[in-house]
């Protein structure tokens, strides 16, 4: 079996897990709020991984998420909540409306050649900042009103309201992650990694540099969109300040950074931990002190482990499997705590604080002890090489 | 009809004429020697010719095709590769993974599984299979040359175009590298060699281009054109000469 029909076989096994999560939930009458817990990861998940194919792999980096996100959730506040389009059909408008802007960013900024990626980056920043002020000054798209989405129906063959979403967004997750692996996974990922290293050496070995990032920015942008027109129905009440904040933008930088941005699997890790930890805050009455905390673990695991969190579980991933499992067993038989979710988080931050220990000192510890450690390091190199 | 027809290439950066209308004639197979004191122009021309520089004005014409306007990595399809001074290979990846990846891209199309058996020949080539798969970052400058090497050969290059390969290494290493410059050349690449040690471009040329203040003041076979009496001037001023 090759890697990527491993990898495909994953997605396809997963993909199916997850799409029955609701019924299962249901059967098992585990907590209804499980099925919001788990739509909410996908949808970081998609818009971390689909900023990632531009940023995390071409290096040009991005802080207009928000302005692809912002399209995505308009389109569909427009289209469907104002004048009655079909949910179904406003959605993928969100995406290709998305696209289209990317894709004219892009025209303009990677055109000239003076411009480097600073110059991309505040670029960028600014499309939100116009694209939010176009919306509150125009009625036809906001007026700055806002739009109520309750009226639009979701297609009844999805299921009811938590059901339907968490379906449309595991779906666009899964499309997104998938589109991210094929990338990382192809002449087209290797070009831009290429790019990130050094463009103008691999505009001279002949990677066409211009379309290979139109691309990346492109699918970036429709991505981010699509997910934005689903979530136009999760906010229910579209306003500017709402969709346009520095949010979307922040989260997902965080995200692919703490999980890797080299990898695809990146994102989806940092968007699973700085997620999942910044629900548990809230929910413990910690809103104040999330971001102080989020802030923390970013400057320690950017300083710690600078290649992402995602390339240490992959190198010891007997050891990330033990911890995880072994902490929330122990809490479960302890009887610590009855949540599920509070379980995964503290067995979550219990792994990455043992993920920490360097290489070096790692190697060392298990060589003393030669027990219940990950398997040496060649193990995750000819995982590598066998990509 | 020559590989490479170089006609009154002009580049200018601000007020200084960095290339003042150069002709130049590359034939087909052969190892042309470019010469000429600091600041004369020769990593200009390298850098026109594989497109990291647009020219100002002139005609390049290779293999029968004018290339005057392609960008640098058309001109990689069309077979044109170079190495750099100072090596700059991509740092996230392995020698490897630098190699697959030019030779993905470079003269023709190649997929990934294809890449990575394909890299092996070249990094059996230049000598780096036994560092293929450590970070580019443990490898010595003289690997590093070598890397630069094989990454434009794996291109499929017809015209090869060598900035300095030898610069700031060992004499030991410096025969090293002649060496394996012979052997691409064997393999039927033709080669422009940009180089300041002396004794190695008369070595390695068939014939010699110098090149002082952007313009051609000699050409030829390189024993003649290295006691031309412009050269000389150029090289060690109007004292040189009675010397």
């Amino acid at each position: 079996m090759t890697s990527r029909a491993r990898v495909l076989s994953g997605f396809a096994v997963f993909g199916l897990a997850l799409f029955f999560f609701p019924a299962f939930q249901e059967a098992m009458e585990l907590p209804r709020f499980y099925v919001i817990f788990l739509l909410s990861i996908f949808f970081w998940i998609a818009q971390a991984s689909s900023w990632n194919i531009l940023t995390g792999f071409s290096g040009y980096f991005s802080f207009g998420q928000g302005a692809w996100f912002g399209i995505g959730v308009y389109s569909v506040a427009v289209l469907a909540g104002k004048h009655g389009w079909p949910f179904i059909a406003a959605v993928p408008v969100g995406g290709l409306l998305a696209l289209v802007g990317g894709l004219a960013l892009g025209l303009v900024v990677f055109r000239l050649r003076m411009l480097g990626g600073e110059i991309f980056a505040l670029t960028t920043l600014a499309i939100a900042f116009v694209l939010a002020a176009l919306a509150r000054l125009t009625s036809a798209i906001d007026g700055g009103t806002g739009t109520f989405m309750t009226g639009t129906p979701i297609p009844e063959f999805l299921g009811e309201f938590n059901t339907a979403m968490y379906r449309m967004t595991l779906v666009v997750m899964l499309l997104t992650v998938l589109a991210a692996y094929l990338i990382y996974d192809s002449r087209l990922g290797w070009g831009l990694f290429a790019i990130r290293d050094d463009e103008a050496v691999a505009g001279g070995l002949g990677i066409p540099a211009f379309r290979y990032k139109m691309v990346a920015l492109g699918v970036n942008a429709f991505f981010a969109g699509l997910m934005g027109g689903v979530w136009a129905l999760q906010i229910g009440f579209v306003t500017v300040e709402e969709v346009f904040n520095i949010r979307v933008p922040l989260f997902v930088i965080l995200m692919s950074i703490l999980g890797g941005m080299r990898h695809w699997m990146g994102p989806v890790v940092g968007a699973i931990i700085i997620f999942t930890l910044s629900d548990r805050l809230n929910s413990a009455g910690l809103t104040d002190v999330n971001q102080i905390i989020i802030g923390s673990l970013l400057v320690i695991l950017t300083l710690a482990v600078k290649e992402g969190i995602y390339m240490r579980m992959r190198d010891r991933w007997l050891t990330t499997l033990i911890s995880m499992v072994g902490v929330m067993t122990i809490m479960a038989v302890f009887g610590l705590t009855t949540s599920l979710i509070t379980g995964f988080a503290v067995a979550m931050v219990v792994t990455v604080t043992i993920l920490l220990v360097p290489d070096r000192l790692w190697d060392r510890v298990r060589r003393g002890s030669d027990g219940g450690g990950g398997p040496p390091v060649e193990d995750g190199a000819m995982a590598e090489a066998g990509r | 009809m020559s590989l490479l027809e170089v006609t009154s290439v002009t580049k200018r950066f601000g007020g200084i004429v960095a290339l003042d209308g150069v002709d130049i004639s590359i034939e087909e197979g052969e190892i042309l020697g470019l010469v000429g004191p600091n600041g004369s122009g020769k990593s200009t021309l390298i850098n026109v010719l594989s497109g990291f520089y647009a020219a100002d004005g002139g005609e390049v014409v290779f293999d029968g095709e004018d290339v005057s306007e392609m960008q640098a990595h058309q001109l990689a399809a069309v077979g044109i590769a170079r190495t750099f001074q100072i090596p700059r290979p991509f740092d996230t990846m392995t020698p490897r993974e630098n190699v697959a990846v030019s030779y993905m891209f470079g003269h023709s199309r190649h997929s990934l599984v294809e890449a990575r058996l394909a890299a092996q020949e070249w990094l059996d080539f230049t000598g780096l299979a036994r560092v293929a798969d450590v970070p580019v970052s443990e490898l010595t400058l003289h690997q590093l040359k070598f890397l630069e090497l094989a990454r434009a050969l794996a291109t499929q290059p017809k015209l090869l175009l060598l900035d300095e390969v030898l610069a700031g290494l060992n004499p030991s290493e410096i025969d090293e590298s002649v060496e394996m410059i012979r052997r691409i050349h064997a393999q039927g690449v033709t080669i422009l060699v940009v180089e300041h040690v002396i004794r190695a471009v008369m070595a390695l040329s068939s014939r010699l281009v110098v090149l002082n203040q952007g313009a051609v003041i000699s050409e030829g076979d390189p024993e003649t054109v290295m006691s031309d009496a412009a050269v000389v001037t150029a090289y060690l001023g109007d004292r040189g000469r009675s010397a």
